[in-house]
């Protein structure tokens, strides 16, 4: 178990290299002078040069990666070209809302997939099953700035139960509890779907397995042969689904994080990417890679706590 | 040592489809008695199968005991609400599969599979059913039963988990176990060993086994008395030397591919052409006449009963006793 933890620690890090080496040649393809950027339209020639001398745009490609990757190890993301704030005091502002919308919307979009998928499964094809599948697709098909849109005219517009702008402070607080709540359920909404769909499938097969006829044969009742027979062996395939769809998640942060004017590290992103912040851009990039490569990290090491038949390999 | 322990009569497994109620299990009236074994043969799509989970109850939507009764120990168990038949899952009757491979989940410990067999039928603390699962660990000659019970069942062999199928079965002491095909998935030399187990703890126990199988040489080691199946009806019912000596019934002489007391023909009958006919095709009258070396006017019109041939033997067979048509 603990090996293969180990085990997938250490191949993380090539990836992670290769996202660091990714991450700085897509900057170098970007067709923006980030020392034009930041001297700004009025700036002589002169300035510029000076600029493109003091940021090292002017060393070999190869100098200028190491460059790079010598202040990464020393958690230094460089300075925003625009506003001159270390990228990393940036970055550090804007992940904690991030990881809490985030956060806030897998705690409740996980759950119900699970239970809506299992439930689908268990009495497939009945009317029940039916309204399950149409739920889960509909939640699917909804763009997530069009039901952040409608939340905000229902909940914070028309009847002005919860505020929709912002955040107030940190989750724990009421006020930043509330103003969570609609970016959360926007956020999730896209999550419930594929995770009830990618569940019912997977129970629906584990439920035709023999070691379910073996669990009934036992005398267990139904819910502990759903659950602990059927559910527990399905999980494999629902917790890779749910590994990859937080990627899209992040993205689909982007758009929550927009709506709702929350202060995260998607909108961020945006910011850096429209007024071609390249430092900036950059760290956000690594960041979310990072982010990426931690799920996936938890998704191997869920793998083997799952099926004790990965553990040994 | 003679209470009848199950008894079925008429018992009807349909399914309804598209074109009709089909009847996987077509009136079958069994018995077994205390610390006997009765041997199910017959072919795959003979419903062997389907009438071992019709006495668990457990036969698969959207099939359902449409007739009969299965009497257990006096109680019909086709009656019973379902609560009611779980109880006596596992603990009173208990049954094990043919892949032993499957049949135990991938994810959970030896140990905790057994455990839960116990804990759903006894109410007991979590040390004493550990101790009564590595009893039954024990009691099926697993080596070492204390470190077996927190493996997992890839970590085991096929005869080896087997062996655990059968402890989960038995931990419970049930009055009757029903082993489908309980050996087919293994080598030759495992599966001597799982029925001379079997025939062990059977002896210790008393209860009563149904042995389902397609192999008349295991049903010629460890079984009482014989029922032979073919498409969803007993066409021969008799002690097993009785069928080993006489069989009497077209289709088991050609299960054994042999006939003992007939000189010609001898060539024709070592292989049964053809297949099980599918439930929803069944020819008219006899069920195996298009098979049938034998076959006469009569069969293709009629359904023959299984009738009495002496006390203990029983065959459904106009021809029968075969000898006077030869």
């Amino acid at each position: 178990m603990l090996r293969h933890t180990l085990e997938r620690l250490l191949l993380a890090v090539p990836v992670l290299f290769g996202v660091l080496l990714l991450g700085f040649f897509l900057m170098q393809v970007v067709p923006t002078d980030p020392a034009i950027v930041r001297a700004g339209p009025t700036a002589s020639m002169e300035v510029i040069e000076a600029i493109r001398q003091e940021l090292g745009l002017n060393e070999p490609l190869w100098k200028q990666f190491f460059i790079y990757m010598g202040r990464l190890l020393q958690g230094d993301l460089g300075v925003s070209i625009i506003n001159n704030v270390p990228v990393t005091q940036e970055l550090g502002a804007t992940i904690g809302p991030t990881l809490e919308l985030m956060l806030a919307s897998l705690i409740w979009a996980i759950p119900l997939g699970i239970v809506m998928g299992t439930v689908g499964a268990y009495y497939r094809g009945t009317f029940l099953d039916r309204i399950i599948m149409a739920a889960s697709v509909a939640g699917v098909s909804i763009p997530v700035f069009f039901l952040g849109l409608i939340l905000i005219w229902f909940l914070g517009f028309q009847y002005q139960i919860l505020p929709f702008t912002g955040r107030p402070g940190p989750i724990w607080t009421w006020e930043g509890f509330k103003a969570v709540i609609m970016p959360a359920i926007t956020l999730g909404g896209v999550f419930v779907g594929p995770v009830a769909r990618m569940t019912r499938s997977s129970v629906l097969d584990v439920l035709g397995a023999d070691h379910v006829r073996t669990a009934r044969a036992k005398g267990l009742p139904e819910r502990t042969v759903v659950t602990r027979h059927a559910l527990r062996n399905a999980l494999v395939p629902v917790v890779t689904l749910i590994g990859l769809q937080i990627g899209f998640l992040l993205g689909g942060a982007v758009v929550t994080e927009t709506v709702f004017s929350w202060p995260g590290i998607g909108r961020l992103a945006v910011g850096a990417i429209l007024s071609s912040d390249l430092p900036m851009a950059q760290g956000t990039i690594i960041v979310l890679s990072l982010g990426f490569i931690l799920v996936n990290l938890a998704v191997d090491v869920l793998y083997a706590v799952l099926d004790p038949r990965v553990r040994g390999a | 040592m003679s209470e009848t322990i199950l008894d079925i009569r008429g018992l009807v497994t349909a399914f309804n489809t598209r074109n009709g109620a089909i009847r996987a299990v077509d009136g079958i009236s069994l018995s077994v008695k205390r610390g006997t074994t009765l041997g199910i043969v017959g072919e795959s799509g003979s419903g062997k199968s389907m009438l071992s989970l019709s006495v668990m109850g457990l036969v698969p939507p959207p099939g359902r005991i449409a007739e009969g009764q299965v009497m257990f120990r006096g109680t019909d168990l086709t009656k019973l609400p379902p609560s009611k038949m779980r109880d006596l899952r596992g603990n009173r009757i208990s049954m094990i599969f043919q892949e032993p491979m499957t049949s135990l989940n991938p994810v959970h410990t030896v140990g905790f599979q057994i455990v839960e067999a116990l804990r759903a039928h006894r109410k007991e603390t979590a040390a004493r059913l550990k101790e009564e699962a590595i009893e039954a660990l024990r009691k099926v000659r697993i080596p070492s039963p204390e470190r077996r019970f927190d493996e997992y069942p890839h970590q085991l062999s096929g005869g080896m988990r087997q062996r655990v199928m059968i402890a989960m079965a038995l931990a419970c002491k049930p009055d009757l176990l029903i082993a489908d095909e309980p050996t087919t998935a293994l080598d030759v030399t495992i599966q001597a060993q799982i029925l001379e187990l079997l025939r062990e703890l059977q002896a210790e126990t008393g209860m009563a086994i149904i042995l389902i199988t397609h192999d008349l040489g295991v049903v010629a080691q460890v079984a009482d008395e014989v029922a032979v199946m073919y498409a969803g009806k007993v066409v021969e019912r008799a002690p097993v030397s009785r069928v080993f000596q006489d069989p009497q019934h077209p289709y088991t002489i050609g299960l054994m591919g042999s006939m003992p007391r007939m000189e010609e023909d001898v060539d024709r009958l070592v292989a049964i052409s053809g297949v099980v006919p599918p439930p929803f095709r069944l020819p008219p009258g006899c069920r195996f006449n298009p098979r049938c070396p034998f076959v006469g006017s009569e069969c293709r019109v009629e359904q023959p009963a299984l009738a009495a041939l002496t006390d203990a033997h029983a065959v459904a067979c106009w021809k029968a006793p075969l000898e006077e048509h030869v």
